[in-house]
């Protein structure tokens, strides 16, 4: 997978780094929105905390991610 | 070529450029988010406890540098048995409790509106939370209240639990109930009650404690975890929210290893299902027991998984110091909770993540995502307040540097650093109270039989393998905590 993500990013001619999830459409890191999200995150746990980190949902993925993980579907949040 | 064709290329180039060029500013425009050391003092609630935290602590030892305190502004409910006395100490003290309310309204009102909350909402929130703990706080003074066991964790927790899944908590009141901005507010205060003689004492003791019981229990729950046949990224988030810090842990080690949508709720059901749990079993079958106050705080510390739970349930043991033979000092059960639990096992989060990230990037079939690891992961996930409570620490005990025991007990303790607690106990009471109000059973993720089998596994060699520790190989050890240090 990594090989195919890397020929993807030559080819558009974007370092790996300015493709990763914190940039894309499909994901979601607003605390709020996690809370909402995720059952149970406010009762013993907190969007808003450090442990956190910027990770988010991805809903292309269907999984809960770093924000500087990256994917060959990236798509451009505007 | 065709000159259509040649437009059509041009404008395809243009749309590649301009993509590009949004795509490196809104790049840029991340990575300087990201790396804004501004935004993260900002943003995150660890950050907002400790300037609360140490900003109460700072102002404490000012007054108390210019011989005046916090006292007159950090008032509890005092000792009653009549209704009328009570009425009577509310009545006297209005002025205070009104003073404390705006002084709380005050610095979380901030706090909150700076994370994006509606301050419109927040007030009243905020107002009933206080007005509830106050009762609570005043319930607990009762002299008969040990005899009822209505400790005011236990009695805070167990309200909050019964309206939130047999009534209804108004939309309204949710954003007044911050159960962690609460609780490390209040750790970040505790730091002023515990000298940093005593963490650089038994520091490495509870890091070593921790270090043993982190490392079996995830152990057991990740390999029972795999043996049943869950996906390792599954079996790890398990694992840390058993092992290290329950909700925070599985959520952190969820996004370093790219887990699965559902299995963060998933591990968070479970840690909540046992944490609750542990509120109630711990401290009465250490009180059944009979084990000093530092001892039941540092089984409670390696064997409670949130730090909101085990702070109730140390709380909660601190009020039974004295009766039935327990001894120890109360504050001993809540000192060797925090230095169990956030010394010895919180603050390895970041490595925690870390490592199970490299191993999930290295090891693990591809998730189709391509995971990045780096040791900046450490600090990005370290929980912040922890450093409060060192600072906390080390200014008090600055304050205290060149006094003798007899004036440490007569000036410091009364002026400076019991006013700090009795906030402190404000906070945690906030806390507890909002576990409560915020864990709607039916709400939660559905677990499923083989994710409660190997969590529930992992719970009972940490609880067996925390007594041990706590009540037999490190018993000298725990039974010293609260007394004076050499």
């Amino acid at each position: 997978m990594s090989t195919i993500v890397s020929s993807q990013l030559r080819r558009d001619g974007l370092p790996s780094r300015r493709r990763s999830c914190a940039t894309c459409v499909s994901f979601r890191s607003d605390p709020f929105e996690l809370e909402s999200a995720i059952a149970g995150l406010r009762s013993f746990g907190s969007g808003f905390a450090a442990v956190r980190s910027d990770d988010g949902l991805c809903a292309r993925h269907d999984r809960y991610l770093s924000a500087s993980a990256c994917c060959a579907q990236h798509e451009l949040r505007r | 070529m065709a000159p259509h064709a040649d437009l059509r290329e041009h404008a395809h180039f243009d749309s590649i450029e301009g993509e590009e060029h949004m795509a490196n500013q809104t790049a840029r425009a991340a990575a300087q988010e990201r790396q804004s050391p501004w935004r993260e003092l900002l943003a995150k609630e660890d950050w907002w406890a400790v300037w609360i935290g140490l900003g109460l602590v700072i102002v404490a030892a000012i007054l108390f540098g210019s011989g005046a305190s916090l006292k007159w502004i950090a008032v509890t409910p005092q000792k009653w048995s009549t209704l009328d006395q009570i009425a009577g100490q509310f009545g006297a003290n209005a002025t205070r409790y009104l003073a404390l309310f705006a002084l709380w309204l005050a610095l979380f009102g901030i706090a909150v509106r700076a994370l994006g909350f509606r301050l419109g909402e927040f007030v009243p929130a905020f107002a009933v939370l206080f007005v509830v703990s106050a009762l609570i706080f005043a319930l607990g003074a009762w002299d008969q209240a040990s005899r009822y066991n209505l400790e005011p964790p236990l009695v805070a927790l167990a309200l909050g639990l019964f309206v939130s899944n047999l009534l209804r908590v108004p939309a309204w009141l949710q954003s007044g109930l911050r159960v962690e901005f609460y609780v490390k507010t209040g750790i970040v205060l505790l730091g002023a009650g515990v000298p940093f003689v005593l963490i650089l004492w038994a520091g490495p003791v509870a890091m070593g404690q921790a270090a043993i019981v982190s490392l079996v229990t995830f152990g057991v729950i990740y390999f029972t975890a795999v043996r049943l046949g869950l996906d390792r990224r599954f079996a790890s988030v398990l694992g840390t929210g058993g092992a290290v810090c329950g909700v925070s842990g599985s959520i952190a080690v969820a996004g370093a290893v790219g887990a699965k949508k559902e299995d963060a709720p998933i591990a968070i059901t479970l840690v909540i299902f046992w944490a609750i749990v542990m509120i109630f079993l711990l401290p009465f079958v250490s009180k059944s027991l009979g084990l000093p106050t530092g001892v039941a705080g540092a089984w409670i510390g390696t064997s409670e998984f949130a730090d909101a739970a085990g702070l109730a349930a140390a709380q909660t043991y601190s009020g039974f110091a004295g009766q039935g033979g327990i001894t120890g000092s109360p504050d001993a059960s809540v000192q060797a909770f925090t230095l169990m639990k956030v010394i010895g096992r919180d603050v390895w989060i970041g490595v925690w993540a870390l490592v199970l990230s490299i191993i999930a990037t290295t090891r693990w079939e591809s998730n189709g995502v391509t995971q990045r690891a780096d040791a900046g992961e450490i600090w990005r996930r370290f929980p912040k307040f922890v450093l409060g409570f060192l600072i906390a620490s080390v200014l008090v005990s600055l304050a205290a540097k060149g006094l003798s025991y007899d004036a440490y007990k007569k000036t410091l303790t009364p002026e400076l650093v019991a006013p700090l607690q009795g906030l402190r106990n404000w906070a945690f009471t906030f806390c507890f109270l909002s576990i409560g109000l915020t864990t709607r059973l039916r709400d939660l993720a559905r677990a499923g039989a083989r994710p409660f089998y190997a969590f529930t596994a992992g719970v009972v060699v940490n609880v067996i393998l925390g007594y041990i520790l706590s009540t037999v190989v490190f018993v000298d050890f725990w039974q010293k905590l609260g007394q004076p240090v050499p």
